[in-house]
């Protein structure tokens, strides 16, 4: 039997990756009987919640005009050394 | 035919470029650069581009060795100890020797008004800086779909899995505790 401190490492490696089944069973017993930890592992999944959202405004980002004038500055410039 | 000249690889993939290396970065100036080195070493090497592949993966490609420079450039892990101990005083305060709790957590209220998940937010961006880079690295890139277990760890320098899981699982107990004082009421 896990501790409530191996519990809650078990809780953040879940949200990593598939974990044995024996050992999914013994957290889903453990979270049903302890409070801490049923709300440990709620605040985790909100915390990467909150990071995945984050990211996925990222991942729609677009570079700057500032940034696209910049960039291409430099590259003509390079290209003109080249020659 | 020169369809795919240099001079449209701006226009063309520069955006694709940014946000791969933003999402691994999270730092705008940083991708930024990347985008404009990744394109410059692409104009050096283009001569020598086989067109077995197509240019877009080509370039990832390039810009996948400029990340992995990133991150190698990256200061090297001295505040490691230091992070340990404080996870172990955060542990040490929640649990007993037995590893049971010491403390109860206070629920934290759904954030469902905009100003809220505003202020969770904000809590947030200043917990994560609070983290040791690598460790604030390590979160981000894992709540990144696309990014695997084995990328994270060679970018980041992990010699195993197990490592990484440790390692997560540490600052997971970090950043909770920093949420839990900075946005709720704290635990009691």
């Amino acid at each position: 039997m896990r501790s409530c401190q191996a519990i809650t490492e078990l809780v953040s490696e879940k949200i990593e990756r598939f974990i044995p089944f024996t050992a999914q069973i013994e957290l889903k017993m453990h979270l049903l009987l302890c409070k801490n930890c049923r709300r440990y592992a709620k605040q985790l999944q909100s915390i990467q919640k909150l990071l995945i959202q984050k990211n996925s405004e990222l991942s729609n980002a677009s570079l700057s005009a500032n940034a696209k004038k910049r960039i291409e500055q430099t590259l003509t410039q390079a290209q003109r050394q080249e020659k | 035919m020169t369809t795919h000249s240099p001079d449209t690889w701006l226009q063309d993939y520069g955006d694709l470029l940014y946000r791969y290396a933003l999402v691994r970065v999270h730092c705008k100036e940083t991708a930024e650069d990347l985008v404009q080195e990744t394109l410059l070493a692409g104009l050096k090497s283009w001569q020598s581009f086989q067109h077995q592949s197509k240019v877009s993966t080509w370039l990832v490609g390039i810009l996948k060795y400029k990340l992995a420079d990133h991150f190698r450039k990256q200061p090297p892990h001295n505040s490691a100890n230091e992070f340990n101990e404080s996870v172990e005083q955060v542990l040490s305060y929640q649990f007993d020797q037995q590893g049971h709790w010491k403390i109860d957590l206070v629920e934290w209220s759904t954030a469902d008004s905009a100003l809220q998940t505003q202020q969770l937010n904000t809590a947030l961006q200043l917990c994560l800086s609070r983290l040791p880079k690598r460790m604030a690295d390590l979160l981000l890139l894992r709540a990144v779909n696309e990014i695997s277990t084995e990328e994270c760890r060679i970018l980041l320098d992990f010699q195993s899995d197990n490592q990484l899981w440790v390692a997560l699982s540490r600052t997971r107990v970090k950043l909770r505790q920093c949420l839990a004082t900075q946005s709720f009421e704290g635990d009691q």
